[in-house]
């Protein structure tokens, strides 16, 4: 396993835990607005974690968090705590935040290919690490289309504009260009929250098949998804951690009155 | 709840602001449609009267003469040679020792090329003279041709007016055969048309008289086209034979010595350039015979001489020529050496302040760049003649060329290339950015491949409507560009850029306030005005056209 590291030093790895990401006691905030409060959590591998909760309660800043893409955003900055992905602080000094994106891929809330093919769409992760051989580029781009389960919709037609796709396939192509870079983790954030009750079955279902190979932390608005999908889940409410635990527990039985009262629909 | 008198007042409200809003925007329109038919109006015309010009040129004989001019400007061009061979060994014998040996021979050499000059240029002075003549005739039936024009008007006039004929008495077909006026005549013509009570033809007539006491004796106005039609053989045919015999025998008896090796090399060239001459002698001789006065222009030629001409020659006393292309070509020229500049600087500044520069620099930046925008032209114009001028000079022989005003026009398009640019490359969507960041792209990977890719074809408008901006400016290139009427040489290479050119815009601005309202000249302006307006008018409409292409995506 490659390291994201700037200097590539062999360290002692550690022993290869159950965890993909840990998050111990972190804070964030959007300058004076705290939009995270000491957050603890660990993401298993080779599961799907759900994060539910109502709008503004965090999950997608958390899921932001994980690449650090919240950077891009300025007077972000973390208050306390750290984000650990195999055994490395991503927020320290020598991790370079390019290579760790390499490594946790991200699906956003709109589709949102380029304006290129569909070829070009998903070879462009493999363009920009510059990667030449075109025929080890066909053979990704053939591989993560077929992971993604569109290849056979799109494959006569791979120099057609991505727009001309329909919004589930479009959605399905830019889960195939993340997998094209060969991520271990993948961060979806609301991957169905436009798409239509069919569209949003296939991309589920896709997402299940995922499960074997890649760790999945899926950001939904919809409750029936999360239960659908999702090994764990855990529920946000203003900015803290309420409850997290396996799926079928916090819809069964769940500890917390405000979880209860939230998968109840009490609040939203 | 719902009054229907609340929902009443406030539906007329909104007619209201309807209509305010409505009837601005209609405005504009019917102003920028009366701008248009006004200007095709007034331009249009051009052909016209560029037509019946073109024919007094012909049938006056002025074209007659200017074939000759144009067979004595290429016996001219030997000469020159010949003055440059004279001038370079000059220089070369001024540089030797005085009193030696040698610039004894060199001077004697000199005195025997200059000799040998003269003579080419005294036999060269037969043709000048013979074609003096001819302007001389041609100008005489030019005046008669004019006058015959105007009495064939006024019969028009008395025709129409039913007046009685007494004194003028004279027929259509009469008009049309006459091959002299005098001046007694137009006198009682004038006098008659003042009994008549038509003042103003009368007073039109008097006026080819002022300067003629009529009491004296009679004076004519003649046709002189057929002295001109025989003067070929008469005059030209043994001139030109004469002419050529003792070209012939100056070369034939002039073995000339020269002290520099590159002059025995240009007299070879003024040799070979001479036996040229004589071999297209034919070719003018061919045209002279086959001029003919009776045929018409085609009508063609009114539009080419226009949008093809050459030369742009105004208030000349033999022929005005209109031609557009010396005035297209500095434009462009000009607008070239603009978007060179500007392109980069625009687009580069853009892509910086809209992809990499943070907030204080953006603070800085844009609105530095923005009030370049707001410099008066003058102003700009100014510092190009006291300042730019003097650093170009470091390049180009004059202070005021192309490339000085190319400079300060790409200083004017940065602004409107930079504010277009920038707002394309902001509309490019965050989520497509972030989604790049997302498969681990660097922030320039990122700008390369996703943001310019998409905002291209924003950029590419933004480049025309600078492209736009900088042909329709004024003020700069009427002070700084030089303003010389010539299509600048563009076998030059690189040097054409510093040639002194003359522009479109600024030649309506030069020359609009000078002309007679309704002449010609008057509608060649307007049709210079067109031709910018065309080209303006395709530049946005191609700008607009992209634009729309990248907001529907």
């Amino acid at each position: 396993m490659t390291s994201f590291t700037k200097p590539t030093v062999k360290k002692n790895k550690p022993s290869k835990s159950l965890n993909a990401i840990e998050v111990n006691d972190l804070s964030f905030a959007y300058g004076k607005n705290e939009v995270l409060n000491s957050i603890s959590l660990e993401i298993l591998r080779n599961k799907v974690t759900s994060f539910i909760g109502p709008s503004g309660c965090g999950k997608s800043t958390l899921l932001r968090c994980f690449n650090r893409m919240n950077e891009l955003l300025e007077n972000a900055r973390i208050i306390k705590g750290s984000v650990v992905v195999e055994g490395h602080d991503i927020y320290e000094k020598t991790v370079d935040p390019i290579e760790l994106r390499k490594r946790i891929g991200m699906v956003f809330q709109n589709s949102n290919p380029f304006p290129k093919t569909i070829y070009q769409n998903v070879a462009y992760g493999l363009k920009i690490q510059g990667v030449k051989s075109k025929r080890k580029i066909d053979e990704i781009v053939e591989n993560s289309l077929i992971q993604a389960a569109l290849w056979d919709e799109v494959k006569d037609r791979l120099n057609a504009n991505a727009y001309e796709l329909s919004g589930g396939q479009q959605q399905r192509l830019c889960i195939a260009r993340t997998l094209a870079v060969e991520p271990e983790i993948i961060l979806m954030d609301e991957p169905c929250s436009s798409l239509d009750p069919v569209a949003t079955a296939r991309v589920e279902e896709l997402i299940l098949s995922l499960k074997e190979q890649y760790t999945i932390v899926v950001v939904t608005h919809n409750m029936q998804q999360a239960g659908r999908i999702s090994d764990l889940t855990a529920f946000f409410y203003l900015g803290k951690l309420i409850e997290f635990d396996e799926t079928k527990k916090i819809f069964i039985n769940p500890k917390m009155k405000q979880t209860e009262d939230y998968i109840c629909g009490k609040f939203g | 709840m719902f009054s229907s008198k609340k929902s009443f007042s406030s539906k007329r409200k909104e007619t209201w602001i309807k209509t305010i809003f409505g009837s601005s925007a209609v405005t504009s329109i019917i102003i920028l449609s009366l701008i248009i038919a006004f200007l095709f109006k007034e331009g249009i015309g051009f052909f016209g009267q560029n037509k019946s010009e073109l024919d007094l040129f012909r049938k006056s004989g002025m074209e007659f003469s200017s074939l000759i001019t144009g067979q004595h400007d290429s016996q001219t061009l030997i000469y020159r040679y010949l003055e440059n061979i004279l001038a370079n060994e000059s220089k070369y014998a001024e540089s030797m020792e005085p009193d030696s040996s040698e610039i004894i021979s060199a001077q004697d050499r000199n005195k025997k090329l200059l000799e040998f000059s003269r003579n080419f240029q005294d036999i060269k002075e037969i043709l000048l003279e013979y074609e003096k003549d001819i302007v001389e005739m041609a100008a005489e039936t030019k005046q008669f041709i004019l006058i015959q024009n105007l009495i064939k008007e006024l019969r028009l006039i008395a025709r129409k007016h039913k007046l009685t004929e007494e004194d003028f008495s004279i027929s259509m077909d009469e008009i049309d055969k006459r091959k002299k006026f005098s001046s007694r005549e137009i006198e009682k013509w004038s006098n008659y048309f003042f009994r008549q009570g038509f003042e103003d033809e009368a007073k039109s007539l008097s006026a080819l008289l002022i300067n003629y006491d009529t009491s004296l004796a009679p004076f004519y106005y003649y046709d002189r086209t057929t002295e001109i039609v025989e003067s070929y053989s008469i005059t030209y045919q043994p001139l030109i034979r004469k002419q050529n015999q003792e070209f012939e025998e100056i070369f034939k008896n002039f073995n000339p010595k020269f002290s520099l090796k590159k002059s025995v090399e240009d007299f070879r060239k003024v040799k070979i350039a001479f036996v040229e001459y004589l071999n297209t002698t034919e070719l003018f001789d061919k045209k002279i015979k086959e001029w003919n006065p009776e045929k018409p222009y085609p009508l063609a030629d009114a539009f080419s001489s226009f949008f093809l001409g050459r030369d742009w020659i105004t208030n000349s006393a033999r022929q005005d020529w209109y031609g557009v292309l010396p005035l297209l070509s500095g434009s462009l020229l000009i607008t070239l050496i603009a978007l060179l500049l500007a392109v980069p600087f625009g687009l580069g500044s853009a892509i910086y302040v809209s992809q990499v520069a943070n907030t204080k620099e953006k603070s800085l930046i844009k609105p530095a760049i923005e009030l370049i925008a707001s410099i008066p032209s003058i102003l700009i114009g100014f510092f190009g003649i006291s300042m730019l001028g003097g650093w170009i000079t470091v390049f180009a022989d004059e202070r005021l060329n192309s490339l000085t005003a190319g400079c300060l026009l790409a200083l004017m398009a940065v602004p409107t290339i930079f504010s277009l640019a920038e707002d394309a490359l902001n509309n490019v969507s965050l989520r497509l950015r972030e989604a790049s960041f997302a498969l681990g792209a660097t922030k320039l990977q990122t700008c390369l491949r996703v943001v310019i890719p998409s905002a291209l074809s924003g950029m590419i408008s933004a480049v025309l409507l600078g492209f736009g901006r900088v042909i329709g400016e004024t003020m700069v290139v009427l002070l700084c560009a030089g303003n010389r009427i010539a299509i600048p040489d563009f076998t030059e290479g690189f040097s054409v850029l510093a040639e002194p050119v003359h522009t479109m815009t600024g030649i309506i601005a030069q020359e609009m306030g000078e002309v007679e309202y309704e002449s010609i000249h008057y509608r060649a302006l307007f049709m210079v005005g067109i031709v910018l307006f065309l080209i303006t008018l395709g530049i946005n409409f191609f700008a607009q056209n992209l634009t729309h292409k990248i907001q529907n995506k």
